[in-house]
């Protein structure tokens, strides 16, 4: 039987100055996921235009236990909003961009979406989502 | 005193499939924030059953890192109370997280299967953020 094998690099660098040019604080943090098999099937990326309502960016095929997923507003004039299972998770200005390894379902797994909504206008944005191994929890998110 | 700071961030993802596939996506920039008076980093021990307050409710939004410094045990990372169930990431052993919030939600954050450090740092954003 055939599988699937997948695996995440995510890094990011952070760093705070105030007004008078200290660094208050710095931060260079990065990890690799072990090579996971089970649970994993899909990596999808993409640019959408983001509607005024809900505009899904996984499938049915992606494991909605843990998405890790990377979204950036690559538009000029508003504010868009990343939300898991309807819930807000992100709220990205133009040229903003998040990451995090998201839980999507709802009490019950595979229920569902991981969905943008421009609330004021549609907006342009490109992600990648990548399937991660089951979290083993059964809450709503 | 309220201050004026610029938060650079710098972010990126690669996801690779065992025959060679490999997409990548990043993004880097500043935000430059007002007047604002909460800002905290450092380092917590986020047990299970009950919630590690990474961030006290912001006037207007807020950016939040955290970081699971556990070698075993994940971390659920909520926007609000874990009662609330607005699960914002989880995160197992090494893994983090990073997003901006316009909401006036606290952050929460708990271990699942054992206590787990986390490292986190949060900022409070204007709306001009």
């Amino acid at each position: 039987m055939a599988t699937q094998t997948l695996s995440v690099t995510a890094s990011g660098s952070f760093s705070l100055v105030d007004s008078e040019g200290v660094t208050v604080f710095s931060f260079s943090p990065s990890f690799t996921t072990a090579a996971e098999v089970t649970d994993s099937t899909h990596i999808h990326t993409g640019e959408i235009l983001a509607g005024t309502s809900a505009t899904t960016i996984n499938t049915a095929h992606n494991n909605k236990d843990l998405i890790y997923t990377f979204v950036k507003n690559v538009d000029t004039d508003y504010v868009v909003t990343v939300q898991a299972d309807g819930d807000d998770i992100a709220d990205l200005a133009p040229g903003h961009c998040f990451f995090s390894p998201v839980h999507v379902d709802g009490a019950g797994d595979a229920s569902n979406n991981l969905d943008l909504d421009a609330a004021t206008a549609a907006q342009k944005c490109q992600y990648l989502i990548c399937d991660g191994k089951d979290t083993g929890i059964n809450t709503d998110d | 005193m309220a201050k004026n700071y610029t938060l650079n961030v710098a972010l990126n993802m690669t996801a690779t499939t065992a025959t060679g596939y490999t997409q990548a996506l990043g993004g880097s920039y500043a935000v430059n924030i007002t007047g604002v008076d909460q800002v905290a980093t450092g380092r917590i021990d986020c047990a299970t059953g009950s919630d590690a307050t990474i961030m006290a409710a912001p006037g207007y939004g807020k950016a939040i890192y955290v970081r699971n410094l556990d070698d075993a045990n994940a971390l659920e990372v909520y926007g609000g109370a874990s009662s609330d169930n607005d699960l914002l990431g989880v995160l197992k052993a090494g893994e983090f997280m990073f997003t901006i919030l316009r909401d006036t939600d606290t952050v929460t954050a708990r271990g699942l299967g054992g206590t787990v450090t986390a490292e986190y740092f949060a900022v409070e954003i204007d709306a001009n953020a």
